[in-house]
């Protein structure tokens, strides 16, 4: 079964990605914030991983610029998902390390259908 | 005759053990699955029933609201066991003696010590724990002066700590060989030798203020465990500037196998070696 | 035996002396973080510790910094902080936001601008800090939001608030606020999952 790291501080947010998610077919385990998900993926290992951007103790760019100087997580794909439209919230983005950027909210058939894609294994 | 005021027990509904949850996981980072609702909710209404509240909510708002922050404390004690004694989350010691040590060393020049904080040491347990273990497992032992320092906030404590006297039950997971190398028996207790008792330094301090502490300074480990869990968000934020200040650049800090830094600081990597996930100032900081 | 017993009291570094608001633009991070130390005290020290927060490159520098306008709690270190949500740099905005979060009664008077900027994500943020202000009017200010705000994202921000602040009597305007955006399932989700555990 695809593993699935949602990295969001928003209890709702994380929920409603864990029930699409997986209703599925995908295991979802949660992050409140950078740091706790730098912690949970060097314990164990994940196929994607969904992070907002601003969070409290460690933001999404730093966690994925951490993240890729990591072995556990250097080629694990990572989609950040930010309520920022902005062209160079995107770009941040991209420089930090994300393979995909979506802004919120996420319409729950585009988040099954990036978690397929992206996953690369079936869920 | 009136019978005894006998107050119902409380009621814990889905909703509001839902909602505790995931408070408490936000802030102490520990996770309740499902199959701890027991636990949970008999912890719960223990504490509702000890401050006379009935209804959950009204209790939800004090640990979420109350100044002092002290019930929240008494819930975090609760619902974590809390015991001290020697050995205690031995895996660290060997990540200090295995990996933490000798990544220190490499950094060190010669004659330069290695300085040990235990904080709060409380009645000794852990401070007297990382000197048996030095002493019996790192091979580089003679080679550094080691200096362990061992506060807490806490003078009667600290008294007992100095005392070194302890009963079975605290030294029951001691390797015997070491037990006698390094006690004695004294009218059935076990004393920790002079020699040991009187190479720590104990000390009183506050933690939580960045003033009182200023003399603490040039560690190469901390471990400070079971502490901040029971502090509010400022208190740790605080309290985690502290030990970043009292750390040399590249120094580590242990913390309670229950805690996370991902609840108390931005100011630490995360450091995963074989034994256990410890936390570092980065070695690019200025001291 | 090579454990050797070294007194912690032994040698202090002598504290700084003069002024600390000179200290705080000294040449060492350490030197400056004890000036921060020491205003912490000081409700006149806001402008001078905010404006070198601006300057400052050292983290942990900025992380005393913040710590001393936090307990420092007055309106005006508020106000400050509020100023840093706009903050390009994504760490200093979230360490201003768990600040503000922690002042509780002080964030009250600025909240209300904070809450009518033109920027939706500095009105997000300034949603998030309700969530752990110990204040009774948190949620008045996250029942605003869901009513009034036009942001889709805004809204959700609220409604995460009030899944752990609200009351059961909030439940309709919960769900009135994700009627507000019907083409948005997450609203609908969060609407839903909020009134069934503050129920």
């Amino acid at each position: 079964m695809a593993r699935i790291l949602v990295v969001d501080d928003a209890t709702t947010v994380r929920m409603y990605y864990r029930d699409v998610l997986e209703e599925a077919g995908f295991a979802v385990e949660e992050a409140v914030n950078g740091f706790e998900g730098l912690e949970k993926a060097v314990a164990e290992s994940f196929d994607l991983i969904l992070v907002d951007v601003n969070m409290p103790k460690m933001d999404g760019y730093t966690f994925l610029r951490q993240g890729r100087t990591m072995p556990e997580l250097q080629a694990v794909p990572a989609v950040m998902i930010s309520t920022e439209s902005a062209a160079q919230d995107r770009e941040r983005a991209y420089a930090a390390g994300a393979n995909l950027y979506l802004v919120k909210p996420v319409r729950p058939e585009v988040l099954t259908e990036v978690a397929t894609v992206m996953a690369g294994v079936a869920p | 005759m009136t019978a005894p005021f006998n107050p119902p027990t409380p009621v814990i509904a889905d909703s509001d053990f839902v909602r505790f949850r995931d408070f408490f996981y936000r802030k102490t980072g520990i996770m309740f699955a499902d199959n701890k609702r027991y636990f949970v909710d008999k912890r719960l209404q223990e504490r509702m029933q000890a401050t006379g509240q009935i209804q959950f909510r009204d209790y939800f708002n004090t640990i979420r609201f109350q100044a002092s922050g002290e019930e929240f404390q008494t819930l975090v004690n609760l619902m974590t066991v809390n015991e001290t004694y020697f050995y205690r989350e031995e895996y660290q010691f060997r990540c200090l003696v295995q990996s933490i040590l000798p990544e220190v060393t490499r950094r060190k020049r010669p004659g330069e010590p290695v300085r040990i904080w235990s904080v709060p040491c409380s009645t000794g347990e852990e401070p007297y724990s990382i000197a048996f273990q030095l002493l019996d497992t790192w091979a580089e032992v003679d080679r550094y002066d080691i200096e362990i320092v061992a506060t807490d906030i806490d003078t009667t404590v600290l008294e007992q700590a100095k005392r070194g006297l302890y009963g079975d039950r605290a030294v029951q997971h001691v390797p015997k060989a070491t037990l006698e190398r390094y006690t004695r028996r004294v009218r059935g207790a076990y004393e920790v030798i002079p020699d040991i008792r009187e190479s720590i330094a104990f000390a009183r301090v506050n933690l939580s203020d960045p003033l009182s502490t200023r003399q603490f300074r040039d560690f190469d480990v901390v471990f400070c465990r079971n502490l901040l869990i029971y502090f509010d968000d400022a208190s740790r934020r605080d309290a985690a500037q502290t030990i970043y200040e009292a750390l040399r650049p590249g120094g580590f800090v242990c913390l309670g196998h229950s805690e996370s830094m991902s609840r108390i600081s931005s100011l630490f990597d995360l450091r995963k070696f074989a034994e256990a996930i410890v936390y570092q100032k980065p070695l690019s900081a200025e001291a | 035996m090579a454990l050797v017993r070294k007194h912690p009291a032994a040698p202090a570094p002598a504290p700084a002396a003069g002024d600390p608001r000179a200290a705080l633009e000294g040449a060492t991070a350490a030197e400056r973080r004890e000036a921060a130390h020491l205003l912490a005290g000081d409700p006149g020290a806001v402008d001078p510790l905010a404006d070198r927060l601006d300057r400052e490159a050292d983290k942990s520098v900025r992380e005393a910094i913040l710590l001393a306008l936090g307990r420092i709690g007055t309106e005006a270190a508020a106000e400050r902080l509020f100023d840093l949500l706009g903050s390009e740099d994504v760490w200093l905005r979230n360490a201003a936001i768990e600040t503000l979060s922690e002042m509780d009664a002080a964030v009250i008077g600025a909240l209300d601008r904070a809450l009518s900027d033109p920027d939706s994500d500095r009105r997000i943020f300034a949603v998030n800090i309700l969530v752990s202000l110990r204040h009774p009017t948190a949620a008045d200010y996250a029942r605003r939001a869901l009513a009034e705000d036009d942001h889709v994202n805004v809204v959700a921000a609220a409604i995460d608030v009030l899944a752990e602040i609200g009351t059961p009597d909030m439940i309709p305007e919960i769900e009135a606020a994700a009627a507000r955006f019907p083409d948005a399932p997450f609203l609908t989700y969060a609407a839903r999952a909020a009134s069934r555990r503050i129920a």
